[in-house]
């Protein structure tokens, strides 16, 4: 829904201004946990969805979620 | 003694001057005795929109510099005997009105009135500290806009540092047909993200785009409605906000308004 992207986007936008977190930090978190991920499982870029949040105690949530349809055979079990 | 009552935004163009008047006339139909004061110093336009431009005599700058008293820049207003209009300095320099004078122009209307609204100028600069200086409480007006509400943001935290007795939200402009299609945000969606109470939502209206003021619209015109809960709100009759997607909600509803 429109309105929920508006809120993700505004909240990011908000805690960036707040806390000075550069707004591309979400983007090199993202690029890092795909690579990551790569190696677990079939996972699509466009899926996976962070979100950054601050609480009343002034610590971030971090939330990571992400949609594959496939997990890989870890390596160290080859 | 009154309450001194700053609206202000960050951004400009969220309808700060239009809510100030509004919410003058609706607190005076509420037979509330309100002062509207343009903290906009150059660029003002609380007596544009409150249509008494040209029964200007004495303006903020002339009781700063003591050419008159501050009873003779106020212009009762036509229709309701119980408001008035500060009207501001047109062509004054920005730093010949100190915070301090302003304040002390502020306290001595609060001593008659049951409410000093102040409209605040945009920005967060010296005009913004000077308005804010000289107020008690806040309200906070935005739009729906993802850049509306990122300053309104700012001008919270900045208001934190000013000693507020109390800090509201008015959501100005809102669509009901877009809210609920999803496409925007609703008022107690902004007001959750500013965690800022929510004391007004005030949907868009082409009457208040037209005359600019409440008393011009329909009974039943929604900002009408909207203004009126505001004011109730203010003044602690009423906890009710308006809710701007009601009429878009339901068949018989879209009916309503067609047939309206």
């Amino acid at each position: 829904m429109l309105k929920n992207n508006t809120i993700l986007r505004l909240k990011r936008i908000l805690l960036s201004d707040k806390v000075n977190m550069p707004s591309g930090l979400i983007q090199l978190l993202k690029k890092d946990l795909l690579k990551l991920f790569d190696s677990y499982f079939d996972i699509k870029e466009e899926s996976l969805k962070i979100e950054i949040d601050s609480n009343a105690d002034g610590e971030y949530d971090v939330s990571i979620k992400g949609v594959s349809e496939r997990i890989k055979s870890p390596r160290f079990m080859r | 003694m009154g309450k001194k009552i700053v609206l202000t935004s960050g951004k400009g163009g969220v309808g700060k001057t239009t809510v100030t008047a509004n919410l003058g006339i609706a607190l005076s139909m509420l037979s509330k005795k309100v002062a509207l004061v343009d903290g906009d110093i150059g660029l003002n336009n609380l007596d544009v929109v409150m249509m008494v431009e040209n029964k200007i005599v004495y303006d903020i700058g002339d009781i700063a510099e003591g050419r008159c008293r501050t009873k003779q820049a106020l212009i009762q207003d036509d229709c309701f005997p119980s408001l008035f209009t500060l009207p501001s300095a047109k062509t004054m320099d920005n730093s010949r009105i100190p915070p301090r004078v302003f304040v002390s122009i502020v306290n001595e209307l609060n001593q008659d009135f049951d409410y000093v609204l102040i409209d605040c100028p945009a920005g967060i600069d010296e005009g913004f500290h000077r308005a804010v200086a000289g107020a008690d409480e806040a309200l906070v007006v935005t739009t729906p806009h993802i850049s509306a509400v990122r300053d309104a943001d700012k001008v919270v935290s900045l208001l934190s540092t000013y000693c507020m007795k109390a800090v509201g939200l008015v959501v100005n402009r809102l669509k009901g047909n877009l809210v609920t299609e999803g496409a925007t945000m609703d008022a107690p969606d902004i007001a959750k993200l500013l965690r800022v109470p929510l004391k007004g939502a005030i949907p868009e209206d082409e009457e208040i785009n037209l005359s600019s003021q409440i008393s011009k619209c329909k009974d039943k015109s929604s900002a009408r409605l909207a203004y009126l809960l505001l004011a109730s709100y203010v003044d602690g009759k009423d906890t009710k906000v308006f809710d701007c997607a009601s009429d878009y909600r339901g068949f018989f509803k879209k009916l309503q308004r067609v047939f309206r």
